[in-house]
């Protein structure tokens, strides 16, 4: 079979997509209050950085997953194991995005409906779309960039002249809350969402232009830093500090406060819209991360046939890892402090620097 | 299922491959045997000449209906009564040579040597003359015969432009392009397809401009067709179409030459088929199918504003009712409040649920314009209004559906006659009901995941190797010019980057759909 | 083999997840659309009386179907210790589900308010059909029920009459604003305290059940905005009207359009000013610990009526219809704030703006916020602009000699 190829563009609408994914439905950097805008563009340059780094091992190793170079880097018996580890984080990380999709989904409109419906209802358009391969998802989205932008523009531009936005929310940002806004950007919005890229190491190997994928990433990390700081930004000056920390979701209860003329009023379609979009190519790259990083551990050919049991267990730790939305919360929290960083940026580290190592001492044989 | 029938009566005319039957020096002999072959069919026409010498007996024959009788009276009756015959050609042979070489001043002439190829020539409406005391006999070029003449198109009407339409004669179809395209460049090849009809089958493509790959693609999918039938071109879309399972056309059919014309001009290749007005075009996008070719003909300004409007009856002709289920049924909050009482006490006297009324309205729907296309279209009419206006009003009367129900079918039902393909029409319409049904399931939700879903879909589906979402995806910046929009012509100036010949050296030229030559 | 296998499983799938049914799926003709909730307090004990005003589609709206002569509306209540409690109890006495995404009013009881409010927005919050932008009023000398319970003239339905009479009043003439559960759960939870409209019954209640009360020119019973519940610690403690509840809103910076009587230099308030823009700005800081409220007001009006000889055409004239509009704003402002004052509540958002500007300031006088507002002193700056006069320049009404 030919190999899949992806373009620069259809590079940079994936990496859109998945940084906005969860990240701009629900409430993040809650530590620093109401400059949580500004902690998320603190964030990006270390974003960028980390991205940058994945980069440079995918240029030492176009052909490889991550897993396939760890092994080469530092050797299969310590490179395997390791690697192992990325399969139950990552369909951890993807069950955990299904289940927000799934309890936000609940929580603002199916209220009466199973979880387990829900889930399963999204794994199977992840199913077939990752049965497509990785350029039919590319190629979708593509589309679904474009939509996410207009979607994303239309409700903005509702809320704005809507009357709803009160700038006296962002401002004035005092010197205490700087060390604030550092600390939430560090490590917390760093990991989540920046350092999550860590999955587009499976997708890079099909990544055709090398040359350009240093600005295809910088650029679209940027791209998608500053739609999701100005969407915070925004949920934050309508409502407030106080309920922008309280509630789940705060882009759905900040556009059911629109009402233009009487008559724009209840886009929560856009909302509901924007969370399955997101959600599900987030989703779909996290499984896709797992399948072939699977695939490439226990040298399965076809790696299509992993799919279906890939996101069986997404599906299945979707619902069995918490019991409750405050619960699934906190269980992110722990995670994201504790577990994703290492994934994220001490192993890709670890990986660059012993790389190095090998090559400046041409320990390569 | 053509292949099966091939099975189940074999041999007959397909009889290329067995042993064929010489011409005999007898005449008789000879003319007796085809009778037979042709089960002794009236229409077969033989008429029997002495020469002026009355030494030589001559057959001429045709098939009544398939020759030009014109053609073959004028030239081919009236050659064999030359006064020189006489003096020239006094024996059978002398015969042969004088008729092929000086009398015959039509068209091709060819030597039949065996009983199969004069049958085969008769069928394809040559004339056959065949000599006593001779093993041989020529066949001469007279198909004709009746046929529609070239008249408007009715099934892509259009207000500016030209009206002629394709007809079934093959000839006369391609030398409609031909017309438009007056280069030689414009390269036709021919085969003939379907073991038992015999259908000519003619590909035609612009040298340079078209892709060789497609090309060759093409040709080896033709190759391997083996039918016995092949009756339209929807049989050979079906045949060489990569996805059999996708509700999606993948191949473009016309009947309008200028539009063949323009898809030649743009890189793409048409398949025209004999005995059908509707020629194939491919490799085609899904983009192309909600694309006129009266767009290039209008100003662009106002062609972009139509294809808008176009995508939007797409959408709404798709998920209108849909979206109007779901609104109902689970996102009640989302319609404003004084709309929601007003469907509110619409719907107060209904018995049935959201969806069953939506269906079926839907199902009325297909109903009265399935009856009213099979209709003469006096009828159709007819048809239509006691449909669509007194079944609608009386239901909405009578308290079984609502009126804001009405509404939203009778517009998705106008949207979809809005995009112009009709064959994608269809599938949108099918595919209308199963989005109407998930609606019914799970609300928005459904909607949105059916929606990734197709979209997945209509980006893992290829035309001949092109993408068929292409050029928005995979996202070619340069050609969006031609897409949801139309650029002004003078923008136009870049080929389709999928469709490119990258070979050709005169790839750069500007030429879109547009009339525009530029060196 | 695979793929039937496959396809096999994708139908299991497909069939369960179909025959399960559908869970949110409700019909329009199986909901009660409740277009407004009331509140009141059950005399001493804990727990609400909620009194819910549901549509009834067939009589409130002109389209075909069925339209019959019941009312337009349907008031249902029920008693429990939640509002969420109640709600679902009400369900003894209504023949369908209550639907609560179209609630567009919220309507306290002056009892209830009188003991708190605080803990009643919580549903609105957290529940996904209860809307956040629902207009709240607190009934004034009567209980929320009755407020429901009226019918209204031009407006089919009661619940979006008051609120459209609501708009209408905060639109032109500024004594009130359309204040959301949105807005009352930001005072709560805000450093100052906040005020809600009030609405008052004129006439018998009894009689604004009928349908009949509608049937006459000038109908006997009728509801009013009127004046504003200042809550203090989510306690409604008192109310402001009239000017006081103007200069509220002219503190607050909400007012759209009202109407300043002027004094001409013959008579007194005869000229009649629409101030179409009204623009405030608040900066609060301490000085000396004693919080200084510096206020600056800039208005613009347009000379809509006069009842004796102005000379509009001279500037100076205007200029002194100018300070006589700055001195009217000045005044109903400080009468407000003053009132504020004497009730020690601060429903002026200056608390909020403090902490927003001046966090440490604020750290100072967190702890006593209500008496150190009580002693604060106001900086009043007012500037007033006449942008037009009307289509005429000189009133016809001749000058007195």
């Amino acid at each position: 079979m030919r190999k899949e190829v992806i373009g620069p563009f259809q590079l940079f609408a994936m990496i859109v997509l998945f940084e906005l994914g969860t990240a701009v439905v629900v409430p993040i950097g809650l530590e620093s209050g109401h400059a949580v805008w500004i902690s998320i563009l603190v964030a990006l340059p270390g974003g960028i950085l980390l991205f940058m780094l994945y980069t440079y091992l995918y240029r030492q190793f176009p052909d490889l997953v991550i897993s396939g170079y760890t092994r080469k880097i530092l050797g299969k018996w310590i490179g395997w194991p390791l690697s192992l580890l990325y399969l139950p984080v990552l369909t951890y990380n993807g069950g955990r995005n299904l289940r927000e999709a799934g309890d936000l989904l609940i929580s603002s409109s199916y209220d009466r409906t199973p979880i387990f419906i829900i889930n399963s209802i999204m794994i199977i358009a992840v199913m077939y779309i990752l049965y497509q391969g990785i350029e039919v998802f590319s190629r979708t989205s593509e589309i679904y960039f474009w939509l996410i932008v207009i979607m994303g523009m239309i409700s903005n531009f509702v809320v704005i002249i809507a009357g709803l936005v009160q700038f006296k929310n962002l401002f004035p940002v005092h010197p205490g809350e700087w060390i604030e806004v550092y600390k939430s950007a560090y490590p917390n919005i760093w990991i989540f969402p920046y350092g999550e890229l860590v999955c587009f190491t499976a997708v890079l190997p099909h990544f055709k232009t090398k040359n350009k994928i240093g600005r295809t990433g910088a650029g679209a990390i940027t791209l998608s830093a500053l739609m999701l700081s100005f969407t915070h930004a925004i949920e934050m000056s309508v409502l407030g500090p106080d309920i922008y920390s309280r509630t789940t979701f705060p882009m759905f209860t900040m556009i059911t406060l629109v009402n233009v003329a009487n008559f724009l009023q209840r886009l929560d379609a856009l909302v509901i819209l924007t969370l399955i979009i997101g959600v599900f190519f987030k989703m779909s790259i996290y499984c896709y991360a797992a399948v072939s990083i699977t695939a490439d551990l226990f040298h399965v050919k076809e790696p299509r046939k992993l799919v279906i049991p890939v996101c069986s267990v997404v599906l299945y730790s979707s619902f069995v890892s918490a019991e409750n939305y405050p619960v699934h919360m906190n269980d992110g929290k722990v995670f994201l402090e504790n577990i994703l960083p290492f994934l994220c940026a001490v192993i890709p580290v670890l990986l660059f620097v012993v790389h190095l190592v090998r090559r400046r001492f041409g320990w390569y044989r | 299922m053509p292949k099966q029938q091939s099975q189940s009566n074999p041999g007959e005319i397909s009889s290329s491959s067995q042993e064929s039957p010489p011409i005999f020096t007898d005449l008789e002999d000879t003319l007796k045997q085809i009778h037979e072959r042709l089960g002794n069919s009236p229409d077969l026409n033989v008429r029997k000449y002495e020469t002026l010498n009355h030494e030589n007996h001559v057959a001429v024959m045709y098939i009544n209906g398939l020759v030009d009788k014109e053609l073959v009276d004028e030239y081919v009756t009236h050659a064999l009564s030359f006064e020189e015959i006489r003096e020239e050609a006094p024996s059978a042979a002398d015969l042969f040579i004088f008729a092929k070489e000086k009398a015959l001043s039509i068209g091709k002439e060819k030597v039949v040597e065996d009983q199969n190829s004069v049958l085969e020539a008769l069928l394809s409406g040559d004339t056959i003359i065949l000599f006593d005391k001779l093993d041989k006999g020529i066949s001469v070029t007279t198909s004709g015969g009746e046929g529609r003449s070239v008249t408007e198109a009715t099934t892509q009407v259009n207000i500016r432009g030209p009206k002629d339409s394709f007809t079934e004669s093959l000839g006369t179809n391609i030398a409609l392009v031909r017309k438009r395209i007056k280069n030689p460049n414009l390269w036709i090849e021919t085969l003939t397809m379907g073991s038992v009809t015999k259908t000519d089958v003619s590909i035609a493509h612009i040298h340079g401009l078209a892709k060789e790959e497609t090309l060759q693609q093409i040709r080896k999918k033709l190759a391997d067709i083996h039918v016995d039938s092949i009756l339209e071109s929807g049989y050979i879309e079906q045949l060489i179409e990569e996805n059999n399972y996708s509700p999606f056309p993948t191949l473009y059919n016309t009947e309008r030459p200028d539009s063949v014309a323009g898809n030649l001009l743009e890189g793409r290749i048409a398949i025209f088929v004999d005995g059908t007005p509707f020629v194939l075009i491919l490799p085609a996008t899904f983009f192309m199918f909600f694309h006129t070719v009266e767009d290039y003909y209008q100003r662009y300004d106002i062609t972009s504003v139509i294809r808008v409007l176009r995508f939007i009856c797409l959408l709404v002709s798709l998920f209108g009712p849909a979206i109007f289920v779901a609104a109902l049924n689970f996102h009640q909050e989302m319609i404003p409040t004084p709309l929601l009482i007003n469907f509110a006490s619409q719907r107060e006297g209904v018995p049935f649920p959201v969806v069953i009324e939506v269906l079926l309205l839907e199902v009325t729907f297909e109903i009265i314009r399935e009856a009213g296309i099979r209709m003469p279209s006096q009828i159709g009419q007819t048809v239509s209004i006691i449909g669509g206006l007194v079944l609608g009003q009386a239901a909405v009367q009578a308290g079984i559906v609502s009126p804001a129900m009405v509404i939203v079918v009778s517009l998705t039902g106008i949207s979809s006659f809005a995009t112009p393909a009709f064959n994608m029409a269809l599938s949108i319409r099918i595919l209308r009901f199963v989005i109407t049904f998930v609606a019914a399931y799970i609300g928005l939700y459904g909607i949105a995941i059916v929606g990734l879903i197709l979209v997945a879909h209509l980006c893992s589906l290829r035309s001949m190797g092109v993408p068929y979402m292409s050029p928005v995806a995979p996202f070619a910046p340069g050609d969006q010019k031609d897409i949801f929009l139309r650029a002004p012509l003078h923008f136009m100036k870049t080929r389709r980057r999928l469709l490119k010949n990258d070979k050709a050296p005169g790839a750069t030229v500007q030429n879109s759909q547009g009339s525009r030559h530029e060196k | 083999m695979k793929s039937r296998l496959a396809l096999l499983l994708a139908v299991c799938i497909s069939c369960s997840l179909v025959l399960s049914g559908c869970w949110n799926s409700r019909e329009l003709n199986e909901l009660a659309i409740v277009s407004g909730i009331g509140i009141d307090s059950l005399d001493g004990k804990p727990g609400y009386r909620v009194t819910f005003q549901i549509i009834n589609p067939s009589s409130s709206s002109q389209t075909m179907g069925s339209t019959s002569n019941q009312p337009p509306i349907v008031i249902v209540s029920a008693t429990d210790r939640t509002i969420f409690g109640a709600l679902r109890k009400a369900s003894r006495r209504a023949t369908r589900q209550l639907f609560f995404a179209h609630t567009q009013l919220v309507i306290i009881g002056e009892s209830l308010a009188r003991t708190g409010v605080t803990s009643i927005f919580d549903i609105f919050e957290r529940s996904h059909e209860l809307r956040l932008n629902s207009a709240v009023l607190v009934s004034k000398d009567t209980d929320a029920a009755s407020v429901l319970k009226l019918l209204t003239t031009l407006e089919t339905l009661p619940s979006m009459g008051l609120l459209k009479k609501m708009q209408n009043t905060s639109q032109v003439w500024g004594e009130n604003r359309r204040v959301t559960v949105f807005e009352v759960i930001n005072g709560i939870t805000g450093a100052s305290d906040f005020t809600i409209n009030g609405v008052q019954i004129v006439g018998d209640v009894v009689e604004g059940q009928k349908k009949s009360s509608l049937e006459q020119s000038d109908p006997m019973v009728g509801s009013l905005m009127s004046g504003l519940g200042v809550f203090k610690e989510g306690q409604l403690i008192g109310w402001l009207n009239g000017p006081e509840s103007r200069g509220t809103q002219w503190m607050l910076n909400k007012l759209n359009e009202t109407n300043v009587n002027v004094d001409s230099p013959d008579t007194e308030e005869d000229i009649a000013v629409n101030i179409f823009y009204s623009k405030t700005r608040v900066k609060v800081e301490l000085q000396d610990g004693k919080p200084v409220f510096h206020v600056h007001i800039a208005e613009e009006g347009i000379i809509n009526e006069t009842g004796g000889f102005v000379d509009l055409s001279k500037e100076k004239e205007l200029e002194a219809l100018e300070q006589g509009i700055e001195q009217k704003t000045a005044d109903e402002v400080r009468q407000a704030f003053e009132a504020a004052q004497k009730m020690k509540t601060d429903i002026f958002n200056l608390g909020n703006e403090l902490k927003r500007i001046h966090p440490d300031q604020w750290e100072k006088v967190k702890q006593d916020w209500s008496s150190a507002f009580a002693e604060g002193e106001l900086d009043l700056r007012v500037e007033a602009f006449i942008r037009s006069t009307g289509m005429r320049l000189k009133p016809y009404i001749p000058a007195k000699k």
